[in-house]
């Protein structure tokens, strides 16, 4: 992989102005949301939130720099196919999550008085097991989708301001941490709104000045169509068929993009612990409405223009250096974004991009270190503590949990490898997916559903969505080298299934064991089941 | 227009129908929106009257 300089040209005194003013923003921000804080707020903000900020914070979290930088970049190689993932975005990450499920997940969590994702399965289900293991796995496998945002955030502070890796990584650590240490879930969702609106401006102004650079958009797209001839002959035998039309139905990219990208990430994100809970955090059901709005509009402008910028950075290379986007960036899809903005944008717009980008690892990574802080807190020791730990003393747990969070985050980050970005992603996403979407979705609709069918479903869920990591997926399998051991080969299996995501056949398998094992069995708490559903009757019209 | 092209063409459709649909049920709702029922209202301000009588500890009741 050639090396590619995309360090910016900027004044080092207004870029450190410029990140001085915005860190003075966020921690008045974080402070705002400790003062307006009580006890249960750091674990879901106080049930008081503004459908506004509820939902700029919601889409701030769920998208970081990988989906700017990384996806935008995957969208320079394999085109305009990704818009598919967009829609999916807004479609089951803004609106089946607010209108249709939020409200029953708000109506359930105010019920049972939950806080957070462990808590509210743990209650629906009476049972303290799905608690310590929900919040188990999001403490083990959580750390590893941290360090993935918190390595990209890393990486483009160092490319473009050629500040060294390990100070990047400390500086970004540090500031997160500071400011969920002193806001809880209050000031990240405050602060998380500041940085959804300039990722907002960002982007727009991206997409604008690009379309003007390219002569206007019917210009930019006929350009792109054009190019169908230029696909690399190894692309053209994956599958690949222009940056205007879809990968050929069931190639490798076919696969890599349908059920990796737009099912794993476009539905996976609804059995996201970290987003899910900011359900409970609205006043109404009638709060969630307006989120949908909000939301939709911010996942379209953030989500799709990074989308759209990556395939057509293909025609400005190609114009400018006669060269496609990936060769331009040196192979390295990562790079095809920032070396677009610095080539292609105003320079002072890269004093902006810096803080879009800061911005959109802040709000991940923040609202990652929270759920893992939480978990470990409230749904952990205090739970096990059983009612003898004070609130002071939960809230001082959480935060002790929040640094080890951050530590273990920073030395995961140390220790990964590169070009692990995507794949720490999408392990996390199918982890949280395979096993928990069919029981969570199902607790919101289905009174018959049971505890040991929750239970097997979420078990067997992660336990194929694992095996598939580990010997069939061939992105990951290659990583473990188990398969390799076992066969010589970097999947068990060397057809085309070594490109289908494990969700796809775990999500299957755990939706059969929850409804199988629940047909089955009894339910054992009946009454709280009932008075769930009737204030889920009550609450929603 | 080739199948692929037509795909992409859907997929642009689907993400400004979706965007569309987010807006439109959010709008709607937000000026339709019904007063609480007295069963929802009571659950609620029962709720909030709890959470206010918590002490603050973080901040001594500011």
């Amino acid at each position: 992989m050639d090396s590619v300089n995309v360090t910016l040209d900027v004044n080092l005194f207004v870029m450190v102005a410029v990140i001085i003013v915005y860190l003075g923003a966020v921690a008045f921000l974080s402070w705002l949301g400790r003062i307006k804080s009580r006890g249960d707020d750091f674990a879901s903000g106080g049930r008081n939130i503004p459908s506004a900020v509820m939902a700029l914070s919601y889409g701030a979290a769920f998208i970081s720099t990988s989906a700017i930088v990384g996806f935008g970049g995957m969208a320079a190689e394999i085109g305009m196919s990704l818009i598919w993932l967009a829609g999916a975005n807004i479609f089951f990450g803004i609106f089946l999550a607010f209108a249709v499920f939020g409200k029953r997940t708000r109506a359930v969590g105010l019920t049972l008085d939950a806080h957070t994702f462990p808590e509210f399965l743990s209650k629906r289900f009476a049972s303290p097991f799905i608690r310590y293991f929900t919040a188990a796995v999001m403490i083990v496998s959580m750390p590893l989708y941290a360090a993935a945002v918190l390595i990209g955030a890393a990486r483009i502070l160092e490319s473009l301001l050629g500040v060294p890796y390990e100070y990047a990584l400390a500086a970004f650590s540090l500031l997160v941490a500071v400011y969920v240490l002193i806001g809880g879930l209050r000031g990240v969702m405050y602060t998380d709104a500041l940085q959804g609106t300039l990722m907002i401006a960002g982007m727009l102004f991206l997409l604008v000045a690009m379309f003007i650079k390219l002569g206007g958009p019917i210009d930019a797209f006929s350009k792109l169509h054009a190019m169908k001839e230029l696909v690399p002959p190894e692309s053209a035998a994956a599958g690949h068929q222009g940056w205007l039309s879809d990968p050929k139905v069931f190639s490798p990219v076919w696969w890599t993009l349908y059920s990796s990208l737009v099912f794993g990430v476009g539905v996976g994100v609804l059995a996201q612990p970290h987003l899910a809970v900011r359900c409970l955090t609205v006043k109404t059901s009638a709060e969630l409405n307006r989120a949908a709005a909000v939301g939709g509009v911010f996942i379209l402008i953030t989500v799709a223009t990074p989308y759209v910028l990556g395939a057509l950075s293909n025609v400005f290379f190609y114009e400018k250096d006669g060269v496609l986007a990936s060769v331009a960036a040196g192979h390295n899809v990562d790079s095809v974004i920032p070396l677009l903005i610095k080539q292609a944008m105003p320079g002072w717009f890269s004093y902006f991009f810096m803080l879009v980008i800061l911005s959109a690892a802040v709000s991940t990574l923040s609202s990652q270190f929270h759920a893992i802080g939480v978990a470990f807190g409230r749904d952990v020791l205090e739970a096990a503590a059983r009612g003898r730990l004070s609130r002071r003393s939960s809230v001082l747990i959480s935060r002790i949990g929040i640094v080890a969070a951050v530590l273990l985050t920073v030395f995961l980050s140390m220790k990964m490898g590169a070009g692990i970005i995507a794949r720490a992603t999408s392990i996390f996403f199918g982890i949280m997916a395979s096993g928990w979407l069919a029981p969570f979705l199902l607790s919101l609709y289905w009174q018959r559903l049971t505890k040991a069918g929750a239970i097997a479903g979420m078990v067997c869920g992660l336990t194929a969505a694992l095996i598939g990591f580990l010997f069939f997926h061939e992105s990951e399998s290659a990583v473990f080298g188990l398969a390799q051991l076992l066969t010589g080969n970097p999947a068990v299996v060397m057809n085309i299934f070594r490109f289908v995501d494990p969700l796809v056949y775990a999500l299957p398998i755990s939706l059969f064991f929850t409804v199988v094992v629940s047909f089955f069995t009894k339910v054992t708490n009946a009454d709280t089941v009932k008075k769930c559903f009737q204030n889920i009757k009550n609450m929603i019209q | 227009m080739t199948g692929g092209e037509f795909s992409v063409l859907l997929g642009v459709i689907f993400l400004f129908a979706s965007a569309f649909l987010c807006i439109v049920y959010g709008i709607l709702n937000s000026i339709r929106r019904r007063p609480l029922s007295e069963k929802e209202r009571t659950e609620e301000e029962k709720w909030l009257d709890e959470e206010e009588k918590i002490d603050d500890e973080w901040t001594g009741g500011v």
